[in-house]
């Protein structure tokens, strides 16, 4: 893959904005977002609904264009959807009548991907925890199953980075506490780069190296805070000083408390 | 379960059967009027050649009428579901027509395609093309936008989309409209054997009639049902070996 010569910053954002065009008049939905993302970083973005999170990440996919204001990846003005990128929407996005295995296979279909892809997804199954439900049907399998098909199919092709939309949202406590964890393994061995979004803040603190706080109308970045936890995460870093210290900090600048 | 259902059904039908039988002995009723099961049986075994022969007829015209329905049905489908100018023009022009009853031009039918088989395949393929049609508009619009856009993050073109996607989502909603086409063809041929036929089981059931063959008619009509029957069983068959994604309610 292609790096600029910043390789080091892998998505640059700069004076990002992002007005939505509506009968009632113009509604401004991102003002002036400016962040970079280093390779192999772990980014969250948390803010409350609506705040503009997930335009933001829209725009850095490339399925929404901008307003003004410019994204790099990799060096590369982002114009419009491309093969560098992985996306985990938040609801698992699965086609009924593909088994697991035939889902995983669809984005090296449309992207006319070779020989060398397919070789690789038995590895990636396994990494992902899919094992022996390869050929199983979406309906046969749990909610928090279907994300790992989700994760699978965004890391199928390879991508330099990860954008996940609050993708554990709609999962049960437990599962989710077990889907942290597992995109944290899956991140270490991958090393990809993550630019995940949640509106929980105990979820964005466990799992990120910086969490960008974005406050409403219009969205921006209110704030970025370094989380300076030990890797890998564990259970127990919950339950430090530091990681409370850290979801007061971010709930008192979410405007509660 | 699914062996009980079908015996349960048998057994009720047995019993009506022997319900019916009995009635129209202890009531006296004449044979015109309700002929009872065993003078239907004997009509049907004494005259299965006929029967058969005239099944056959209507049956290649209930399938053909059916295939002409889907083929042009589901490629209008696709038009309509892809173009604008189709969608303002033909789609209101089609209703518009639908809304004919169709025994009151099927004559026209005679007039335009002639005598026999043709104009009959007309009334069928008329009465099966509008399911078809919607089906397939709704098969192929109805599509989940988060499918849409995650084809659309791999830069997918409006052909595989359509290919891997719009296809594969339209296979539910055609296999419903199928179930619809299918007995309305038959509605069709018979209604067109009615018309402008002097062979098939529909025409077997007119001039039974006309000649208060009352037994020879419900033998007519046992074997017609049983063939709709069984192209409705069929097209169920089908959808489960094509769609087994679908969950059943």
């Amino acid at each position: 893959m292609k790096t600029g010569n910043s390789a080091e910053e892998l998505i640059e954002v700069k004076n990002l904005t992002k007005v939505y065009q509506s009968p009632r008049g113009d509604v401004l939905a991102l003002e002036d977002v400016s962040f970079s993302v280093k390779k192999g970083e772990f980014i969250c973005i948390v803010g409350r609904s609506g705040c503009g999170k997930s335009t933001l990440l829209n725009v850095i996919s490339g399925l929404i264009p901008e307003t003004s204001g410019e994204i790099r990846i990799a060096g590369k003005l982002l114009k419009g959807p491309q093969p560098n990128i992985g996306i985990v929407f938040q609801f698992p996005v699965l086609f009924p009548w593909r088994t697991v295995i035939k889902n995983i296979m669809l984005p090296l279909e449309v992207l006319k991907l070779g020989k060398k892809y397919y070789e690789k997804i038995p590895e990636l199954v396994k990494l992902v925890g899919l094992s022996g439900f390869e050929n199983k049907y979406p309906h046969e399998l749990s909610g928090g199953m279907q994300q790992r098909v989700s994760i699978c199919m965004a890391l199928i092709h390879d991508p330099l980075l990860l954008l996940m939309d609050e993708p554990f949202g709609a999962l049960d406590a437990l599962t989710r506490y077990e889907m942290n964890f597992e995109l944290l393994r899956i991140w270490h061995e991958t090393k990809k780069t993550i630019l995940f979004i949640t509106h929980n803040v105990e979820e964005a603190v466990f799992l990120a190296d910086r969490v960008l706080v974005m406050t409403p109308r219009p969205g921006k970045i209110a704030k970025e805070i370094v989380i300076d936890l030990p890797r890998p995460r564990r259970l127990e870093h919950r339950e430090e000083k530091k990681f409370s210290e850290y979801i007061l900090d971010i709930h008192k600048l979410l405007g509660l408390g | 379960m699914r062996i009980r259902e079908p015996v349960i059904f048998t057994v009720f039908m047995f019993m009506l059967v022997i319900v019916w039988q009995m009635a129209v002995e202890i009531f006296n009723i004449p044979s015109f009027f309700l002929p009872p099961p065993s003078a239907i049986a004997s009509e049907l075994v004494n005259n299965l050649d006929t029967l058969l022969r005239n099944t056959y007829f209507t049956f290649l015209l209930i399938v053909e009428g059916f295939l002409l329905a889907v083929v042009f049905g589901f490629v209008l489908g696709v038009g309509i579901a892809y173009s604008w100018i189709l969608r303002v023009t033909l789609y209101p022009l089609m209703v518009a027509i639908r809304s004919l009853p169709v025994v009151a031009i099927a004559p026209f039918f005679v007039i335009w395609v002639g005598y026999g088989s043709p104009s009959i395949l007309l009334v069928s393929f008329f009465l099966a093309f509008f399911p078809i049609v919607i089906a397939s508009i709704s098969g192929l619009t109805k599509i989940d936008p988060n499918m849409l856009k995650l084809m659309r993050s791999f830069r997918a073109s409006e052909w595989q989309i359509l290919r891997k996607l719009r296809f594969k989502n339209a296979l539910p909603y055609l296999f419903d409209g199928f179930k619809v086409s299918i007995t309305l063809s038959v509605v069709g041929v018979v209604v067109g054997e009615f018309i402008a036929s002097s062979s098939g089981v529909g025409y077997l059931v007119l001039v039974s009639n006309f000649s208060l063959n009352v037994p020879f008619a419900f033998a007519s009509l046992l074997v017609l049902c049983i063939l709709a029957l069984t192209l409705y069983g069929s097209i169920v068959l089908l959808e489960k070996l094509l769609i087994p994604w679908r969950i059943r309610e």
